[in-house]
């Protein structure tokens, strides 16, 4: 394939025509492949390109940008660099971006901020729950003060970390909220281990943090069957009975 | 009285796998256990293996006779414990402290520990000096070990392990997993 820019065209005097090309190679979905070539001849150019106050927004440029993130990070923080993309980017690229910068940077203070811009968070952060550095970005997350997220994050995925997440952070009706979320999904058997290693031995302390938070009556049921003092199971027994989602 | 027997959490995301707590009440008198073991497990495994312990744990002191005394109950609770791990690989990791009392006293029993405190809000005091038997190795001990009697019953007896989270004074309970 030819070259996007010209051999000839100096590419900081000629940033117009650069720019100009960058936009058509937009529209023919060969935004990357120009920003490769920007970046091979002129980095400082790539970065004007993808973040000057001229750089064209959208999914389609945003997602050109995100093609070379790594080359973007070597001549911008990953603060800005990310912050910036979030405020190009459309409803239907941000997260995308917001995705990218919790990928790269799984506990960074800034990215877990960035999760508040984004169109659907919990699905942004549910998409990193098989990497190793989900429960570090869970705790990130919790710090952030984003508990609803985590409560969305902990519904969608069925995934402990929120919940824990969430107790490390102090918050133990958040958490105990997250509990119940991510037993909805998964059942409360399996997540027990997980969750009683972050909140404690003390089983009927964690089933009475969870029932203000109980929706469903099948659930109310598996909590009382592993409680195991009478007063719990009555308890539960109680608030089952009152719930009217089966 | 209470003698609620807490062991303090260790660091990391799961500071208290493989850990367990149980407290038998009667109207004048009371044992509890809080400890940890199978921690070089996987989770599941360290779960199941702890709560097999409370359970265990929960029957013997439930069949304790009515006028069973604070020894008795402690003697009853090891011998539960070897009773359900014996020489499992599980009981050379058990790190434990115990308590009971009655209306003449409180006594206090443990295994694998670097501290004994008897916390009240406000006042800890240690129960043991290093070289105690209280503060033996980790492991369930051949022969059954020997208490520390106590005039009063503390409001807790919190057991600090080897690696156990520090934690500040106003923050002890809950370093140990206690929430209510």
């Amino acid at each position: 394939m030819s070259p996007l820019l010209p051999p000839g065209l100096d590419l900081r005097r000629g940033v117009a025509e650069v720019r100009q090309r960058f936009e058509d190679s937009l529209a023919q979905g060969l935004g990357g492949e120009l920003l490769a070539e920007a970046a091979g001849r002129e980095p400082l150019v790539l970065v004007e390109l993808v973040l000057g106050p001229k750089a064209p927004g959208g999914s389609r440029a945003v997602e050109a940008a995100l093609s070379q993130r790594t080359l973007l990070e070597d001549q911008v923080p990953p603060k800005a660099l990310y912050g910036r993309l979030v405020e190009l980017a459309d409803a239907s690229s941000v997260d995308l971006v917001v995705g990218a910068a919790l990928a790269g940077h799984p506990v960074a203070p800034w990215a877990a901020a960035l999760l508040g811009r984004a169109e659907e968070p919990a699905r942004v952060l549910s998409g990193l729950a098989d990497r190793d550095s989900f429960a570090a970005t869970c705790e990130s997350v919790a710090e952030a003060g984003l508990d609803e997220v985590l409560a969305n994050t902990a519904a969608s995925s069925g995934r402990p970390e929120p919940a824990l997440a969430l107790w490390r952070s102090g918050r133990e009706g958040s958490g105990a909220r997250a509990a119940v979320r991510a037993a909805e999904r998964g059942g409360l058997v399996l997540l027990l281990p997980a969750l009683m290693g972050g909140w404690g031995p003390d089983l009927e302390a964690l089933l009475m943090a969870m029932l203000p938070h109980l929706r469903s009556r099948a659930l109310a049921n598996e909590l009382a069957e592993c409680a195991r003092t009478e007063s719990a199971r009555l308890r539960l027994d109680m608030v089952a009975g009152a719930l009217r989602h089966p | 009285m209470s003698a609620i027997s807490l062991m303090l959490g260790d660091g990391g995301r799961r500071p208290f796998k493989g850990h367990f707590r149980w407290r038998h009440a009667r109207t004048d008198r009371a044992w509890s256990l809080a400890g940890k073991l199978g921690t070089e497990q996987s989770l599941p495994d360290a779960h199941g293996l702890a709560r097999a312990v409370e359970a265990a744990l929960a029957q013997t002191w439930d069949e304790l006779p009515a006028v069973a005394a604070r020894f008795d109950g402690l003697r009853a609770g090891w011998a539960a414990l070897e009773g359900i791990l014996g020489d499992s690989p599980a009981a050379a990791s058990v790190c434990l402290v115990m308590s009971g009392h009655d209306p003449d006293g409180a006594c206090v029993s443990a295994v694998g520990l670097e501290a004994v405190w008897a916390w009240s809000p406000g006042d800890a005091l240690p129960l043991a000096a290093p070289g105690s038997p209280l503060l033996a190795s980790a492991g369930l001990p051949e022969n059954l070990p020997g208490a520390l009697d106590l005039e009063r019953a503390p409001a807790f007896v919190i057991g600090s392990p080897a690696g156990c989270e520090p934690a500040l004074p106003e923050q002890v309970l809950l370093a140990c997993g206690w929430r209510r």
